[in-house]
C-alpha cells in the first residue's frame, strides 16, 4: 500500500517535472524569433526597399521557429492533464 | 493598422492552408473511424478541428501585425522586444486554448491541438512548391 502510494507520488513529480522541462522549449523561439527581428531591423535599415520582401520572409521563418515551441507546450499540456491519469490507471 | 499586400498575402496562404488541413484532418478522422480506428467521431471533431485551425490562424495573424509593426519602425531594440512581449502573449493564448479544449468536455481535445500546426506545415508546402526552376533567379555572381 505505501509503495502505491510512494509510486503515484513518483509518477505525479514525474509528470510536474517533465512538464516543466518541456515548457522549457518556448524560451529558444522567443530569444531566437528576437534575435532574427533585430537582424531584420537591420537589414530594413540599410535598403528600406526591401522591407516587404524581408517582412515576408521574417513571417515565414519565425511561424517555422515557433514549431518547436508548440511542440513543447502540447507534451508540457499532455504531461500534466493525460498522463498523470493514464499512468494513475496502470498503477491501479 | 493597414496590412501590407505582402503581409496580406501570407495571411491568405496560411488560412488556406490552415482550412484545407482542417477539411483533411476531418476527413481522415472520419475515414480511420469508419475503418475502425479505437477513436471516436462525432460533432466534436471538427468542431473542435475548426477552432484549432482558427486559433492557429490568429497566432500566425498576431505574428504578422508584430513584424509589420516592428518593419515600419525598424528599431533593432525595440523590434526585439516588441518580438517576445508579442510571442509570451501569443503562447499564453495559445495556452488558454489548449487548456480550454483540454477541460470543456464539449471539444476534442486532439483534434483541437494538431491544426496548430498547420500555418508551419502550409509553409513547408509553399517552399516545396515554390522550389522551381523560375524561382532561382540565378542571382549576382
Amino acid at each position: 500500500m505505501d509503495f502505491e502510494i510512494l509510486a503515484k507520488g513518483i509518477t505525479l513529480a514525474g509528470c510536474a517535472i517533465g512538464a516543466g522541462c518541456a515548457l522549457i522549449a518556448g524560451i529558444g523561439p522567443g530569444i531566437g524569433e528576437g534575435n532574427a527581428v533585430a537582424a531584420a531591423c537591420q537589414a530594413i535599415g540599410r535598403q528600406p526597399e526591401c522591407k516587404g520582401d524581408v517582412t515576408s520572409t521574417m513571417l515565414l521563418g519565425c511561424a517555422i521557429a515557433e514549431t518547436t515551441g508548440i511542440y513543447g507546450f502540447v507534451t508540457g499540456l499532455l504531461l500534466i492533464f493525460v498522463a498523470p491519469g493514464m499512468f494513475m490507471n496502470l498503477l491501479g | 493598422m493597414q496590412l501590407q499586400p505582402d503581409v496580406k498575402k501570407e495571411l491568405v496562404h496560411i488560412g488556406t492552408g490552415c482550412a484545407v488541413g482542417t477539411v483533411v484532418l476531418v476527413a481522415g478522422w472520419a475515414l480511420a473511424w469508419a475503418l475502425g480506428a479505437p477513436f471516436g467521431f462525432s460533432w466534436k471533431v471538427p468542431l473542435s478541428a475548426v477552432l484549432g485551425a482558427f486559433a492557429a490562424w490568429l497566432n500566425f495573424f498576431g505574428l504578422a501585425l508584430t513584424l509589420q509593426k516592428m518593419a515600419a519602425g525598424a528599431d533593432e531594440a525595440r523590434g526585439r522586444s516588441l518580438m517576445r512581449t508579442s510571442e509570451l502573449y501569443r503562447k499564453l493564448g495559445l495556452g488558454l486554448f489548449l487548456i480550454a479544449m483540454f477541460l470543456i468536455p464539449a471539444f476534442n481535445w486532439v483534434a483541437a491541438a494538431i491544426p496548430l500546426l498547420f500555418p508551419q506545415v502550409t509553409i513547408f508546402v509553399m517552399y516545396a512548391l515554390r522550389r522551381k526552376p523560375s524561382q532561382n533567379k540565378g542571382g549576382e555572381t
